[in-house]
């Protein structure tokens, strides 16, 4: 009679063949599509204020007084400027158009911060993986907004202190995925064109029987279009392909990402997504905002006020930061 | 892992990036192998497993904890492979153990088929808790940590994975065994 120390080392004698080393053309492939695969902050608060130690909270408090004051101390003498909080902005965007295009000045201060938004304050998420190169201006209309990775701004709205209930997020897509829920391996064939038409009409496709047509929406000064979309009644999310943490309802993905990540986050049953597609001087730029059931209509209207304040800035603000 | 060679790949440095992988790109092929038994599905999830590393390593929080994040995506890459082509039977097929024992130690009837075969009968789950531990040394929370999953659960799917392959090894050596009597 064997023993089971009979059958782990014959086992383990086993294991130790066979192939080891990774072949270079793998390791080579791996590298070439570094430059077109972004990296990713973490798109749920791992860790929150609630949760912090008490010297961690205040000196945290400390840095967001400092920049308030910062901020404050800057922009104040500015009749109307940026950071001053003056009338409220419209509740929907595609209602009340922004009036010009002229690009929101930065600071080094205010580009890409990470925490708990300040209302009233202008805010720039600046990446490249998703933002214009200026990057995108835009402020909150009050508390309880913040992005713990300068791309991602959301709230929780629904009790759930773990995941953004509501969100905001920039992105560049590339093409579209036909699967939905099943997505790995499918792609629109030929790809999505380059306007913004090409994207809405697509997305509204893919969004199959009963989807609202795309309507024409000025984000931030300029021309573009709405699409709504929502993960179909019944479905539960958690059957769908997984981007290897969390299972995802995939509409679209970025460069050579194909079954390899997509987009956007899904972050519960029925989550509706509100997508913009605008054309920011020539390049398309889509700003994707997403809510789950059963978020107030006050906190919609949050959303779309954050989208109202939206400004697209110009690559020369970026180098040039205001004083 | 250098830390500060995850420190700058954390921050986009791609040729701390390749240094990395480089380091690491044998380990972890091995290991994806050794859990899928096919050169091109280990290919595979090993390409896609550092991509994930690659995307996501702003993400990790304490550098020190590389190694068993990134056996953690290699993993994930693992089971997204075995989904994929779904080559292979996705439960254990454990055989009875309290079957007959042959005469003979498993030494003189194992060969190489007769593994193969065992272990190709475990799913993706019991073969990773096999491989981690078997071939990488992993001590078992060490192997849960990677996993996800309690220790208990760990232990659980390694015995029932030694079980299997014990039985699997005796399995084939029996009819061996029969014709060499006959």
């Amino acid at each position: 009679m064997s023993t089971d120390r009979d059958v782990n080392r014959i086992v383990r004698s086993w294991l130790e063949e066979g192939v080891s080393a990774l072949p270079d053309r793998v390791l080579d492939t791996v590298l070439d599509q570094l430059p077109a695969t972004p990296q990713r902050r973490a798109p749920w608060p791992v860790r929150r204020f609630g949760e912090m130690n008490s010297f961690t909270k205040f000196a945290v408090a400390a840095a967001a007084v400092a920049l308030v004051a910062f901020v404050g101390v800057t922009l104040l003498p500015r009749s109307g400027g940026v950071g001053v909080p003056g009338p409220s902005p419209t509740s929907n965007p595609t209602q009340t158009p922004s009036p010009t295009k002229a690009p929101s000045p930065s600071t080094a201060s205010n580009v890409n911060v990470v925490g708990n938004f300040v209302p009233g304050t202008t805010y720039v998420m600046r990446d490249s993986c998703c933002t214009p190169p200026g990057g995108i201006s835009l402020s909150v209309p009050g508390p309880g907004w913040f992005t713990i990775d300068s791309v991602i701004l959301g709230k929780n709205v629904l009790g759930d202190p773990d995941l953004y209930d509501i969100y905001l997020s920039p992105h560049h897509p590339g093409n579209l995925y036909t699967g939905g829920c099943n997505w790995r391996g499918t792609a629109l064939d030929p790809p999505v064109g380059p306007t913004v038409d090409d994207l809405a009409t697509a997305l509204v496709a893919q969004a199959g029987p009963g989807a609202s047509p795309a309507t024409p929406v000025t984000v931030g000064g300029h021309p573009g279009k709405k699409v709504e979309l929502s993960i179909p009644d019944g479905l539960d999310v958690n059957t769908c392909d997984s981007d290897g943490d969390f299972p995802i309802f995939g509409r679209w993905y970025t460069g050579a990402m194909l079954n390899f990540s997509a987009a956007p986050w899904t972050y519960g049953d029925a989550q509706h997504n509100t997508v913009y597609i605008v054309d920011v001087d020539g390049t398309r730029q889509v700003i994707d905002t997403m809510f789950l059931p059963g978020t107030s209509a006050a906190n919609l209207a949050e959303l779309d006020k954050v989208v109202a304040s939206i400004r697209f800035e110009s690559p020369s603000a970026s180098s040039s930061p205001s004083p | 892992m250098d830390a500060d060679l995850i420190g700058r790949a954390q921050r986009g440095d791609e040729e701390a990036f390749a240094s990395l992988a480089v380091a690491a790109g044998d380990r972890l092929h091995a290991v994806a192998f050794r859990i899928l038994r096919d050169t091109d599905l280990a290919e595979d999830a090993s390409q896609q497993a550092l991509l994930t590393i690659w995307r996501d390593l702003p993400q990790l929080r304490d550098p020190a904890r590389f190694d068993a994040w990134s056996y953690r995506l290699l993993v994930r890459a693992c089971y997204a492979e075995g989904r994929r082509t779904r080559r292979w039977a996705p439960n254990v097929r454990l055989l009875p153990a309290n079957e007959p024992e042959v005469a003979e130690g498993l030494s003189s009837v194992v060969d190489r088929d007769q593994l193969e075969r065992g272990f190709r009968r475990l799913s993706i789950d019991h073969r990773a808790v096999v491989v981690l531990h078997h071939y990488l040394d992993l001590p078992l929370d060490e192997v849960a940590d990677v996993l996800g999953v309690p220790v208990g659960t760990v232990r659980s799917r390694l015995h029932h994975a030694m079980r299997g392959m014990r039985a699997a090894l005796e399995a084939d050596a029996r009819p061996a065994t029969r014709e060499a009597a006959q």
